[in-house]
């Protein structure tokens, strides 16, 4: 049929919006708008890609420009992981660059016209900012050495500018002291992967969610977390009856809507359920013999490791193994057996609380042979004294069955960052790693990352640096003195602030650098602000949590001086001399190098600078090429690469990138990688050998027997709530960005204390009223929550931590993981004080 | 605020079993409107209101219906309510 009918724009825009919709969902929408002409105010715009700036599910955005400002966002249909859809942290990805107090020139703190830690905010030009920063830093190297001098990064980080920073750090300033705020999210994660596999990520991917037949979900609240995952979840629940959700938490949130097996456990017993569901898939004879005597080897880890608190804590001297936390010997199958023999359905349920009936239906979904199972997992188990123990406890079970690496079968550990997979892990942004899975402590991997870097044997320091707690802890101790810290609110993040983060920034012996687009709590502590250019204010990459690295051109210009932190790093390392920051033996060994600068040795080594701006996309800017004269994104992005090509961690080419939505590495001859570890899915797999874990040079994973240990501290007579901390969905990165957005802020605007109706019934609280929680350390005012999103049981207290006013980070514990160096945000114990 | 014109689209998931009652909850509220559904347990809602303040209430008041499993934007579109109103536009289907 042809004809003209005469609608209005406005029905036209909601037929348009409507088929979209429709189309998203996968299901027939209205007819009508299939040939929709093109509007004239549409052709206006200019639509790109880009990455969500948010979490770690790397949904992929259409961004709409116009007049240099970002002006409209949608999800982008052609992605495979988001299918057209966003969740509502990505709807207003385009306000987060408008905040009305956006940081727009450098602020130095002074006092009548000069440097004075306590003087006022004062703004400066760049040049004075980069060489007051230059000074402390050179006060601080000539006078402490390398250990004095640090950085704080993040998994916001794009690909080079994670890249750029650990250069800088470890190689020309010869400091490991440079860690990622993913050491609070994700460090479990990769001692998990390191220690069972021998090699960083999870083996599987997002198809696994239209393929599973369960899903299991152990202390991750994905349906706020990472929504757009969990709508291909319940896609899948919905689509095929025979699916069954298991949602495990120690308390009820908003996956449990959906979940066909609930379970509300007791803080730290999820240790004691791992072990349960092992004992019950060898006591009914369910163990994939065949699976395990081919692909598995057996050991016994180290136990009483302590809690990673400082070393004169009460709780670490008695901790026989606290030095040794990561350690382990060989065992049998049948030793194993008999480790995991006492974790009975009696025993376990006890200890934990979980019905009897529940726990063998969850170990059932594990254990039926003709179940494929899907685990999930995030900070519940990562945020944990014994995560590391979490993380291979899960993978004992996927183990013991063969549950792994084939569509559906899958231990899947989730991101809470963009780019915590992308940057601070496979960049290698830890004090203690390199890029590629390398190590600073191995002299093989020093050497390789040296040559690729064309640097002397001998430049990277050996001996890891500080990791995120260890830094707070040496600032306040006056050990590392010249502090940077870029993309990250971390005096609000970190644990106990009050004893350790705050005293550490205010120390007179040290200058903290804050790089920030908002005046957060961070940057307001620190002696200088650095205005940064964030998200499509300049060209970017990140990696989410399936291994796909993703990338996006600038599409806007930064308000203001802001630059962005790649552009602050490269620019910051023009001011030192290489006679300023490495000895005389070092530069002996390459003495061209004599009189140039970081810059030259770094930056500029023929490598990194290899590309001329002329291989920029048209149409785009680069503000970063516009200053340095070269395509600096590429050449690091080419340089880095070459860590991980032949490897196991290859990467395409850059360009390839900017045209498609994301490759999961390895990307071998233009071919992505969708299970690791499964020959015809992973080109590094032996042919014939159908299955290897090469990660270890015996081609086996690693089952750990780990017993279940109580948490580092819990409720008493005094003390007698559990406190657990976390996200909510309308706030993300602890809101320094989300509070931004007047209707994120608006349906969630004051943290508030979730509580059980009985216990603030029993405390002589009503809902609404103020609160305070009180922990040995320090308190917080709130008010009390008994209806709501989560429903906490008695005993135990829920409290967001994205709220500036209300930072419950001065009640939590510094207790980590000895073996991830990760803090256990989840267990402490507090009182309640009614106001 | 008021003179805008926001128009917005969302995939809401619900359980089969309610999906009625939602779509119902949903055609309800002001300015939402419930333009297609499947018996697997999706709608596809468009909201068209007057502010920013209003849009996030609305899709607020959606998450939080008992039986929502989830609420997902696919389409955001702002400009000038005037201009909308006043344009006609040649539709050829």
């Amino acid at each position: 049929m042809t004809g003209k009918t005469e609608i209005s724009r406005r029905d036209a825009i909601k037929i348009k919006a409507a088929t979209l919709a429709a189309a998203a969902a996968g299901i027939s929408g209205p007819a009508s708008a299939a040939n929709l002409v093109t509007e004239s105010k549409e052709t206006e715009l200019k639509w790109s890609k880009a990455a969500c700036r948010f979490c770690g599910t790397g949904c992929s955005v259409m961004v709409a420009t116009k007049d240099e400002r970002v002006v409209a966002t949608h999800g982008d249909i052609l992605s495979e992981v988001n299918k057209g859809l966003n969740c509502v942290k990505g709807y207003f990805l385009s306000k987060i660059l408008y905040g009305e107090d956006r940081l727009t020139q450098p602020l130095l703190r002074k006092t009548n016209g000069v440097y004075d830690k306590e003087g006022e905010f004062t703004p400066v030009s760049w040049d004075e900012a980069f060489d007051t920063m230059a000074e402390k830093f050179k006060k601080a190297l000539n006078e402490k050495g390398p250990t004095s001098v640090g950085m704080f990064g993040s998994g916001q980080w794009t690909v080079w500018e994670g890249y750029a920073a650990s250069k800088l750090m470890k190689a020309g300033f010869r400091s490991n002291n440079i860690d990622p705020n993913a050491r609070h999210c994700m460090a479990s994660a990769v001692g998990g992967f390191m220690r069972t596999f021998g090699i960083d990520e999870p083996m599987g991917c997002y198809d696994d969610l239209e393929a599973a037949d369960a899903f299991v979900l152990w202390g991750s609240n994905m349906a706020e977390m990472h929504p757009i995952l969990w709508t291909r979840l319940t896609d899948r629940r919905l689509s095929a009856p025979h699916v069954k959700v298991a949602v495990l938490s120690t308390y009820e949130h908003r996956c449990f809507d959906l979940a066909d097996i609930k379970m509300v456990f007791t803080p730290q017993t999820d240790l004691a359920i791992l072990n349960y569901i092992a004992n019950y898939i060898i006591q009914n004879d369910k163990v994939n013999k065949d699976f395990v005597s081919k692909h598995v080897n057996f050991r016994r880890g180290n136990d009483d490791i302590g809690y990673g608190l400082r070393p004169e804590h009460p709780r670490e001297k008695d901790a026989k193994n606290r030095l040794k936390a990561g350690g382990s010997t060989e065992m049998s199958f049948e030793e194993f057996a008999n480790f995991v023999k006492d974790y009975t359905l009696e025993s376990v349920h006890e200890l934990s609380g979980v019905p009897k009936n529940r726990l063998e239906a969850l170990a059932e979904l594990y254990a039926d042979p003709n179940r494929k199972v899907t685990s999930f997992w995030t900070m519940g188990f990562n945020q944990h004294t014994r995560g590391v123990w979490c993380n291979n406890l899960i993978y004992n079970i996927h183990l013991l069955v063969g549950k792994i690496s084939e569509a559906g079968n899958s231990p899947f550990s989730l991101t809470g960052q963009p780019s915590a997979c992308g940057t601070a892990r496979e960049v290698g942004t830890f004090s203690h790693r390199l890029p590629a899975d390398m190590l600073v402590a191995k002299k093989e991997h020093r050497d390789i990352a040296e040559k690729i870097w064309k640097l002397p044997e001998g430049t990277i320091p050996p001996k890891p640096g500080y990791h995120a707690v260890l830094q707070n802890r040496m600032l306040k101790d006056g050990k590392l003195n010249a502090y940077w810290i870029q993309v990250n609110n971390n005096l609000q993040a970190a644990p106990n602030m009050n004893e350790e983060t705050y005293p550490g920034y205010r120390n007179p012996d040290n200058f903290i650098v804050v790089s920030d687009a908002y005046p957060t709590v961070t940057a307001q502590a620190a002696d200088l602000i650095l205005p940064t250019a964030m998200w499509v204010e300049k060209e970017g990459a990140y990696g989410n949590a399936e291994r796909r690295t993703q990338m996006w051109h600038e599409l806007v210009p930064a308000p203001g001086e802001a630059k962005s932190d790649l552009w602050q790093l490269v620019e910051f390392s023009k001011r030192f001399k290489v006679e300023e920051v490495w000895s005389e033996d070092l530069i002996a060994k390459k003495p061209e190098y004599r009189g140039k600068t970081l810059y030259d040795v770094l930056y500029r080594n023929g490598q990194v600078d290899a590309f001329p701006t002329s291989d920029i996309a048209e149409g785009y800017a680069n503000h970063e090429a516009d200053d340095f004269g070269f395509y600096l994104q590429k050449g690091l992005f080419e340089e880095y690469a070459a860590f991980g090509r032949g490897h196991a961690h290859d990467l395409a080419p850059f360009d390839v990138y900017h045209e498609v939505r994301g490759l999961r590495w390895p990307v071998v001859d233009g071919k992505e990688t969708k299970w690791r570890f499964r020959e015809g899915s992973d080109p590094y797999v032996k042919a014939g050998s159908g299955l290897e874990f090469y990660g270890h040079k015996d081609g086996k994973a690693r089952i750990f027997a780990l017993p279940y240990e109580p948490a580092a501290e819990a409720p008493d007579d005094e003390y007698a709530f559990w406190l657990c901390t976390g996200r909510v969905l309308e706030h993300w990165h602890s809101g320094s960005m989300t509070q931004r957005v007047p209707e994120l802020y608006k349906s969630f605007p004051d943290a508030v204390c979730f509580i059980h109706p009985e216990d603030a019934k029993a405390q002589g609280l009503r809902r609404g009223d103020e609160v305070r929680v009180i922990s040995r350390r320090g308190e917080i005012q709130t008010r009390v929550e008994t209806r709501g999103r989560n429903k906490p049981p008695q005993g135990l207290i829920f409290v967001p931590w994205f709220d500036a006013s209300q930072l419950i980070n001065k009640v939590t514990l510094d207790a980590t993981d000895p073996i991830s160096k990760q803090t256990d945000f989840k267990k402490c114990a507090v009182k309640l004080a009614k106001v | 605020m008021g003179n805008e014109l926001h128009i917005s689209s969302l995939v809401v998931q619900a359980r089969p079993s309610s999906l009625l009652m939602i779509s119902g909850a949903i055609a309800a509220l002001p300015g939402a409107e419930v333009h297609a559904q499947s018996e697997l347990g999706k709608l596809v809602v468009v909201l068209d209101v007057e502010s920013t303040a209003a849009l996030s209430e609305r899709m607020d008041q959606i998450q939080k219906m008992a039986g929502v499993l989830s609420a997902s934007l696919v389409f955001h579109h702002v400009e000038e309510a005037s201009d909308a109103s006043r344009d006609a536009l040649v539709l050829q289907c």
